[in-house]
């Protein structure tokens, strides 16, 4: 783009060129005049070649250098990060002690009373405390059938501080050592109302505090006469309960309670021996907060053999069990209550004992089912299970129609453990769908018995232990203090596995701890005589853990489950 | 004659080179002096001044030496000699005079003579002038003012002095030279005033004298000749003296006015000069104005002065001064004779129009090819087919409301908040965020100006095929005169794939660029005069006269090329464009700029100033973010990740990375052909290396397009150098996830370009160097030969199978667009196989990549929030949404102000949050507390944890939730949120789930909410407590403060309770100030504390509050006026005249 342009000389003769015409010669001498001009106003042809290619060669080496250098993405994690979360209590409900159906006669021949004279409610609560000895603020509050609100809350242990609750975990104390600390309550008649009560248990160091707490019930006469213990189970919005009967005999009370501060809106799908049920009144049942609700399961799903509950909920988080007694004639067949159990296609269920007089229970009694059993259900698709018994050596042989079976879909069923060696098991199933279980157990009831009035010999009571989940970290487990009770802790592993056992005392010291070693595919059982609560600890992902527990008044059964920090782990993005 | 005792005056400012003549004339005309005196500067040679002294001698006139300095008054210095002089002409009985003489004129020898007969023959004479001349030529005979104060003789340049002007007597003032004034007129008016400008003190003087009531007239038979023609003097001084002459001798009043206009004209001056591309002299005439403007305390001065001597009315001078309109004749025609370059008609003489084409217009096409069709047949073709092409392929964008998708988001549609959003230092986007976000804002705002900002970035999408065939099309007539070489380059460029792909993937950056560059390259061509090799041949073929000065622009030196300060205009305006879509282009087309001045700097000077407009507009965010080069240099618009190509791929055109040995998922029925062949590879290849190998072709060839296609070459160098730069720089992460790099395709549309210009330069030089060097005399039409015809269809042809590719998708039904590309998969995936089992290789089966872009861009609606959300965001409440959406990773949750995230909420500053470390070094950045609240607040809500959000959603200023979810499946989810207390569940709508944030149980007992204070006073509650701005007392609501659209705070306080604060649902910043009655408030920060509050007192007032930005809204002064100046410059007008002055 030079302008060194200058005005041309007058245009040359082409020499060698002819004129035909004198026109177009006039015009070619400009033409090639001014070609000329062109071509030596610019570069000549060899140097604009040379820089030609230096341009394109200029460009190659570019392109060459740009790809070789070809700058690797750096190496971003930009995955979504976790939101921090406000740690925040924990709620939990422990069932209400078992009552009869409205209207049972209170005055009646005391002899042949369905009330019982002596029935004794408790609450066991354990805590222990992180590494600075700080024990988390417990507190509760029983329930009202009513809309009304919960009842007034009672401290168990004080609140910590604001920033001890929402801080970074404490790693020693104030100074410097290591302290840990727990605690024990035992709370005789803690609702007054016999209505489930609202456990809060307030975060420590900006995690769950490690607490539990344990509601029993015990009596030895009346219709209600035996013994149930509940763990207290955090509110949620979705639970699966299963094991219910309500064949003539048993009487079955499904109880929702909304510990949470908002409405809580509540559908229940029922399923029973042929499938799902459609139940009226099943859906829509709203709880106001701190509102409990009993609903009779019969009312749902009449005369079946099993009936499994799926409790879902919008609003509030609740929680739900089922009270469930069974009476032969007037003769107490077991109280117990069902707690939620864990759904999936591997499941373990800690604790089924059964007993050396198995085939005289089964024998004595005169209602159906009373064996050693597993109720199943499938939450949606036909299943196949396969199932197996873990004993302290690992698995036991069981009859073969007990260790396969088909499920239909959302159908519950039964399978009977007659047969098997007496001992203490878990139950570990395996499907091809989501499923859920419970198991039973069952021992005669000596306290029950009222020879005086009516003769009966043989009441029995009942042990509902269902499916759990995995424990996680430290997990607490609270045993039950009434009635001499003696509690066996039952660990079972799919592979095998190491947990610390810490008890914890009646004072509320931590004993020493024991590693308990869990060979793969076998349960064992930990029993304490000095233990009123056990800490648990293990690295290992697939150890189960259950409580049963014998007492003057009768046996029963609960799982353990881990309380976990709800939304820990949430992923969230910034959008635009 | 001895009535009268003369002293000469002789004012010397160099009396060195005086000649002898100027004073002998004088001393010894018919008339002697009576005395003389020499009036010199202080530093006058002792020599010279002897030898004044000796001609003074000689002629025996008495004679004295003053220093005069400009600064003195000369009355003063001559004082004493002035009264030496009246006392020796009482003495004799005779009337004093001063005849003042110049040093380069010389008088003639009866001139005095003349003027004392005149005074004597009219006593009411004080000051007689004489008629100045060069040799016969007229310089002035008496000099008039005309009304805007400029001096002028009415004599018009080169009038001859034929005695036409010898009957003037009284004039409005008289030229210093020959001047003879009384002497005690002179010492009562105090001589020339020293305040006034030099040029005009005579004028001045006369001015006063007629104001005092003498009579001021010329004698034309006394001559004064000068050497020379007087030079008419700086434009500017001339300026100043014009207005000074106006503004001294007017009432106050006037005066006053006079001064406010002089603004006005001033700036006035300034638009006409940049109008009439001469803004040289409409600055040096604005400046003059602005200097007499500000020498106020002399004027006044100088006033008063003269009104001391002042006995008559100002208007007493009125009948002397011309007419408005004879004033204007006049100028007229000094203009026409002062231009005697601009010919009328061929320059013959030959007034009538011309019989050949040789008109005012490039006219050669007419002659070189009349027999052809109308020129501008390939623009419309090449508009026609690619309008078909995009209404095809983009029909389903056809009355869209808005685009989303890539980079694009709806734009706000209030005009008004658009402006406020580009000129506010602090974005309201989510919780708020300082910075600006430069120029793009300022083209949004220009979009906004048809009212829908949103439909003309759909309108721009359909439109953009056959504007960049457009583009290119232009640009190619710059370089070329073949037609069909500039119907293919059209073709090239709007089949380039960096086009079909931005128009694919939604880069707003890339298609903006992508329709601009060809006109810059045009402007910038314009600018620095490029000729076309081919045209200057055809010219010389017509005729063998010098070439004819183009009419556009100013001549050169060689008087062949032509510079044009319009198009440079065109350069700043272009590059600010691609400035604000694609800030990092302005760094290599910037340094382009800047290598062009400098290689051609001799004679282009019209460039240097062009990158000033794009940077200044970038100052508010350069100032704003100081060294943080990514949030300046972010591409605007959504963040989207993508792959960038690596430079090889950029070679081809490829901005994004594809897999060359996969399939065209565009064709996969290609794979029927063959399962195994590299689809994509050979198409990509198809599609470029033509134009690379035409590009090479023009780069070797000779002469002016040699250097151009050389310099195109260079251009593509550039281009994949910032392809490098910008796929190595990580700007952002998108809400997906991936990492974003600067978009590339504005880099290789930059490559593409350079490529192109090259290409056709190749084509040029098969056409005409060779050709035309081989045709014989007989042949003398210019004709392209076949290389350059085949090599033209070949590049056509490739720009019609990219359009192919590009269109064949969209105009197949999705399913069997669908069906195809599985059945191809599927193909692909058993030639695969079979290649693995044969060869032993590991082949891994290739997929299908789309070589133009994965389709990505959609309509959408402008509002994408529930209606009541949007209303209560766009009330004075300035409430925000929190919006929840699942992905595969978690959820996503934002943060919404306004009626939805808008595209021009995106700026740097709030893409590149999310990115920090060094600029190679990107790291992902973390959350700050504000963002943390946001996303705990969401976990909260959807992880039901039993916590009340509201304390954090009032921080968040956020009134209402939303769950993405338009199909309404979300319901588990929706159930969660459900739990949470203090929200109220609204409904699913289109947008998805409904919240509203309900005041807290404590404020609901009364009404809903709590009041609403407005500039007005309190209003009622309007059922929320949660707004941007509240009153909290106690760590409860107690009142909201309503908020302006553009975020200021002017309402009425009443009085309450101590310890109250201001809670603004903002980041805290320091640029947020508040007011109660113009008492600064003490800013703090509350409870969370990231959000910005104000300690208020108990008594209340008018409440303000707003934000100052760090680098004030006035910094957008500056991009403006720059901007506005360019684009008078811009204006293409006939610049051929520039403004003259009259002398």
């Amino acid at each position: 783009m030079t302008n060194n342009y200058k005005p041309a000389p007058k245009p040359a003769v082409e020499p060698s060129e002819p004129a035909p015409d004198t026109g177009s010669t006039q015009r070619a001498r400009r033409r090639e005049a001014a070609l000329r001009r062109l071509e030596r106003t610019s570069l000549s042809k060899r140097t604009a070649a040379v820089l030609g290619l230096g341009t394109a060669a200029a460009v190659a080496t570019i392109t060459v250098a740009g790809s070789l250098w070809s700058p690797a993405p750096p190496a971003m994690d930009t995955a979504a990060r976790a939101a921090e979360l406000p740690a925040t209590p924990v709620i939990g409900v422990c069932p209400a002690a078992p009552v009869l159906p409205e209207g049972a006669g209170a005055e009646e021949d005391l002899d042949f009373s369905p009330l019982s004279s002596d029935a004794v409610t408790a609450l066991t609560v354990a805590a222990g405390s992180d590494l600075a000895g700080n024990i988390p603020g417990i507190s509760y509050f029983p329930a009202t059938p009513g809309p009304d609100g919960p009842g007034s809350t009672e401290h168990i242990t004080d609140s910590l501080d604001e920033e001890l609750q929402q801080g970074p975990p404490a790693t020693a104390a104030d100074d410097g050592t290591v302290r840990q600390e727990a605690h024990f309550d035992a709370i005789t008649d803690p609702a007054g109302n016999g209505q489930p009560i609202g456990l809060t248990v307030e975060p420590v160091g900006g995690n769950p505090g490690l607490a539990a707490a344990t509601a029993q019930y015990a009596a030895t006469d009346g219709d209600l006469a035996g013994m149930t213990i509940g763990a207290c189970t955090p509110a949620a919005h979705q639970h699966w309960l299963t094991g219910a009967i309500t064949t003539t005999g048993t009487t079955a009370v499904l109880s929702i309670t909304n510990p949470s501060a908002t409405n809580s809106t509540v559908d229940l799908n029922v399923f029973g021996d042929d499938g799902r049920i459609d139940a009226s009144g099943a859906s829509g049942i709203v709880l106001a907060p701190g509102q409990t609700s009993s609903i009779l399961v019969a009312g749902l799903a009449p005369r079946q053999e099993s009936v499994a509950i799926g409790v879902s909920t919008s609003g509030g988080p609740v929680a739900a069990s089922i009270q469930q007694h069974r009476l032969d004639g007037i003769v107490p067949a077991g109280v117990d209550t069902l707690q939620p159990a864990a759904t999936g296609t591997n499941l373990v269920v800690p604790g089924l004992v059964i007993p050396d007089d198995a085939a005289d229970i089964a024998e004595a009694a005169g209602l159906a089912g009373q064996t050693p059993q597993l109720h199943l259900a499938s939450t949606g698709a036909a299943a196949s299970a396969t199932i197996s018994l873990r004993g302290p050596d690992g698995p036991v042989d069981i009859p073969a129609q007990a260790s396969a079976v088909e499920l239909a879909p959302g159908a519950t069923t039964t399978v009977d453990f007659t047969g098997v060696a007496p001992g203490t098991y878990a139950v570990a199933i395996e499907a091809d769908a989501n499923i859920l279980a419970s198991a039973t157990s069952l021992a005669f009831n000596p306290a029950a018995d009222n020879d005086d009035a009516t003769g009966n010999t043989a009441a029995v009571d009942t042990a509902y232990q269902s499916a759990t989940r995995p424990i996680r970290g430290e997990t607490m487990v609270a045993l039950p203090a009434l009635g001499g009770a003696e509690s066996q802790l039952i660990l079972s592993s799919d592979t095998a596995a190491t947990v610390a056992v810490t008890p914890i005392t009646a004072d509320g010291d931590l004993g020493e701890t024991i590693d308990q070693e869990i060979a793969a595919n076998s349960a064992v059982t930990v029993t304490d005589g000095n233990a009123t609560a056990y800490v648990l600890e293990t690295g290992s992902s697939s150890v189960y853990a259950g409580v049963i527990t014998t007492s003057d008044a009768g046996i029963s059964a609960m799982p353990v489950n881990s309380v976990t920090a709800t939304g820990s782990g949430l992923p969230v993005r910034l959008g635009y | 004659m001895a009535k009268y005792h003369v002293t000469g005056i002789f004012l010397l400012e160099d009396p060195a080179n005086a000649t002898t003549e100027v004073f002998t004339s004088a001393l010894l005309g018919s008339v002697g002096l009576d005395a003389a005196v020499v009036v010199t500067g202080s530093t006058i040679e002792p020599a010279v001044l002897g030898n004044l002294n000796r001609l003074m001698d000689a002629s025996g006139v008495p004679h004295h030496h003053v220093v005069h300095t400009s600064e003195g008054s000369l009355a003063g210095e001559l004082a004493e000699i002035l009264e030496t002089s009246e006392a020796a002409a009482q003495r004799t009985g005779t009337q004093s005079w001063l005849w003042f003489i110049t040093e380069d004129t010389v008088v003639s020898e009866t001139a005095l003579a003349e003027q004392l007969q005149a005074v004597e023959i009219s006593p009411s004479v004080a000051i007689a002038g004489a008629k100045q001349l060069v040799e016969r030529q007229l310089i002035d005979v008496g000099l008039t003012v005309a009304h805007n104060g400029a001096v002028l003789s009415m004599i018009e340049p080169g009038e001859l002095d034929q005695g036409q002007y010898d009957h003037r007597t009284d004039t409005f003032a008289v030229s210093l030279p020959g001047m003879l004034v009384r002497t005690d007129v002179f010492v009562a008016l105090d001589g020339f005033d020293p305040h006034t400008p030099e040029s005009v003190r005579t004028v001045d003087l006369c001015w006063r004298a007629r104001l005092a009531g003498h009579r001021v007239a010329v004698v034309p038979a006394a001559e004064v000749q000068h050497t020379t023609h007087p030079e008419p003097g700086d434009i500017a001084d001339r300026w100043a003296a014009a207005g000074w002459l106006r503004l001294k001798h007017t009432g106050f009043l006037s005066m006053i006015g006079g001064w406010l206009w002089g603004i006005l004209v001033a700036l006035a001056r300034i638009v006409v000069g940049l109008v009439v591309k001469d803004p040289a002299t409409g600055f040096a005439q604005a400046t003059g104005t602005f200097r007499t403007l500000g020498r106020v305390v002399p004027l006044l001065e100088s006033r008063k002065a003269a009104a001391t001597t002042r006995t008559r009315p100002f208007d007493a001078v009125e009948e002397l001064r011309p007419s408005r309109a004879r004033v204007r004749d006049y100028r007229r025609s000094v203009l026409e004779t002062s231009e005697p370059d601009r010919v009328i008609g061929d320059g013959t003489g030959v007034s009538a129009a011309p019989q050949e084409a040789t008109g005012g217009h490039d006219d050669f096409d007419e002659l070189a090819t009349p027999e052809r069709n109308w020129v501008g047949t390939g623009a419309v073709t090449l508009a026609v087919v690619f309008g078909a092409v995009a209404l095809l392929g983009l029909r389903h964008l056809l009355g869209v409301p808005a685009l989303a998708g890539g980079n694009l988001l709806p734009v706000t549609g209030d005009l008004g908040i658009l402006a406020a959003k580009a000129a506010s230092g602090f974005s309201l986007t989510g919780v708020g965020a300082p910075g600006y976000d430069g120029p793009f804002g300022w083209l949004l705002v220009l979009f906004g100006l048809t009212s829908n900002a949103s439909e003309v970035t759909v309108w721009l999408w359909i439109l953009a095929l056959p504007l960049a065939a457009l583009g290119a099309w232009s640009l190619a007539g710059a370089v070329t005169t073949a037609r069909y070489v500039r119907f293919a380059a059209g073709f090239v460029w709007a089949g380039a794939p960096a086009l079909l792909t931005a128009l694919s993937e939604g880069r707003l950056g890339g298609v903006i660029t992508h329709l601009v560059l060809p006109w810059f390259v045009l402007a910038l061509l314009r600018a620095i005069g490029y000729q076309p090799d081919d045209i200057k041949l055809f010219r010389a073929l017509r005729d063998d006269t010098t070439p004819r000065p183009v009419r556009l622009g100013r001549k050169l030196r060689d008087g062949t090329a032509t510079t044009s300060l319009t198009a440079a205009a065109w350069v700043a305006i272009l590059l600010t464009m691609v400035t604000a879509v694609a800030p990092i282009m302005f760094l290599p087309l910037t340094a382009g700029i800047v290598a062009i001045f400098c290689v051609l700097r001799p004679t282009i000077r019209t460039l240097w100033w062009t990158p000033l407009l794009a940077l200044t507009s970038m100052l508010p965010a350069i100032v704003t973010h100081r060294f943080d080069l990514r949030a300046i240099f972010a591409d605007p618009g959504a963040p989207a990740g993508y792959d960038p190509a690596p430079t090889w791929q950029q070679l081809l055109g490829l901005p994004h990375h594809i897999a060359l040995d996969a399939g065209l998922a565009e064709l996969p029925w290609l794979d029927v052909v063959h399962p195994a062949f590299p689809w994509a590879g050979i198409a990509a290849g198809v599609i470029a290396v033509p134009l690379v190998v035409m590009a090479v072709i023009g780069a070797i060839a000779p002469g002016r397009g040699g250097g151009l296609a050389r310099t195109g070459m260079l251009t593509a160098v550039v281009g994949l150098a910032m392809g490098v730069l910008n796929a190595a720089t990580i700007f952002a992460i998108d809400q997906t996830g991936v990492p974003v790099a600067l978009s590339t395709i504005p880099a290789v549309s930059l490559t593409w370009l350079g490529f192109l210009v090259a290409a056709i330069i190749g084509v040029n030089y098969l056409t005409v160097a060779k050709s035309q060097l081989r045709t014989t005399a007989q042949h003398t039409r210019v004709r392209a030969g076949w290389p350059a015809r085949t090599a033209t269809t070949i590049l056509a042809l490739t720009a019609v199978l990219a359009a192919g590719v590009w269109l064949t998708p969209r105009m197949v039904p999705a399913e069997t667009l669908a069906q195809a590309r599985a059945e191809a998969q599927d193909q692909r995936g058993v030639a695969a196989a079979e290649a693995a089992t044969d060869e032993q290789l590991d082949t891994t089966a290739a997929g299908h990549e789309h070589l133009t872009g994965t389709p990505t861009v959609t309509g959408v609606v402008q509002r994408s929030l529930p209606a009541t959300a949007v209303d209560a965001a766009l009330s004075d409440l300035h409430t925000r949404t929190l919006v929840i959406t699942r992905t595969t990773e978690g959820i996503r949750t934002h943060l919404i102000s306004g009626e939805g995230t808008m595209l021009d909420d995106m700026t740097g500053t709030w893409t590149t949050r999310s990115v920090t470390g060094g600029l190679f070094n990107p790291q992902p950045a973390g959350a700050d507390d504000a963002d943390n609240a946001l996303r705990t607040v969401a976990a909260q809500l959807t992880t039901g944890v039993d916590a009340d959000p509201r304390p954090l959603l009032d921080a968040l200023g956020a009134g209402y939730v939303v769950l993405t979810d338009p199909a309404g499946t979300e319901t588990s989810l929706a159930a969660g949120i459900d739990a949470a207390p203090g929200l109220a569940a609204v409904g699913h709508s289109q947008a998805g789930w409904l919240w509203r944030v309900v005041p807290d149980a404590v404020a609901e007992e009364a009404a809903p909410g709590v009041e609403v204070l407005t500039s007005e006073g309190a209003t009622p509650p309007r059922g929320t407590a949660t707004a941007r701005a509240r009153i909290v007392a106690d760590d409860r609501t107690i009142a909201i403060a309503a908020s302006n659209p553009d975020g200021s705070i002017d309402v009425q306080l009443p009085d309450g309770p101590e310890g109250r604060e201001l809670v603004l649902a903002e980041r805290a910043n320091p640029g947020f100030r508040a007011y109660v009655d113009d008492q600064e408030l003490t800013a703090t920060t509350t409870d969370p504390d990231w959000v910005q509050a104000f300690e208020l007192p108990a008594s209340g007032g008018n409440l303000t509050m707003e934000y100052a930005p760090a680098a004030g809204k006035w910094l957008w002064w500056v991009p403006g006026i720059v901007g506005f100046m360019t684009l008078l410059l811009g204006i293409p007008t006939p610049a051929r005249r520039r403004i003259r002055e009259a002398a």
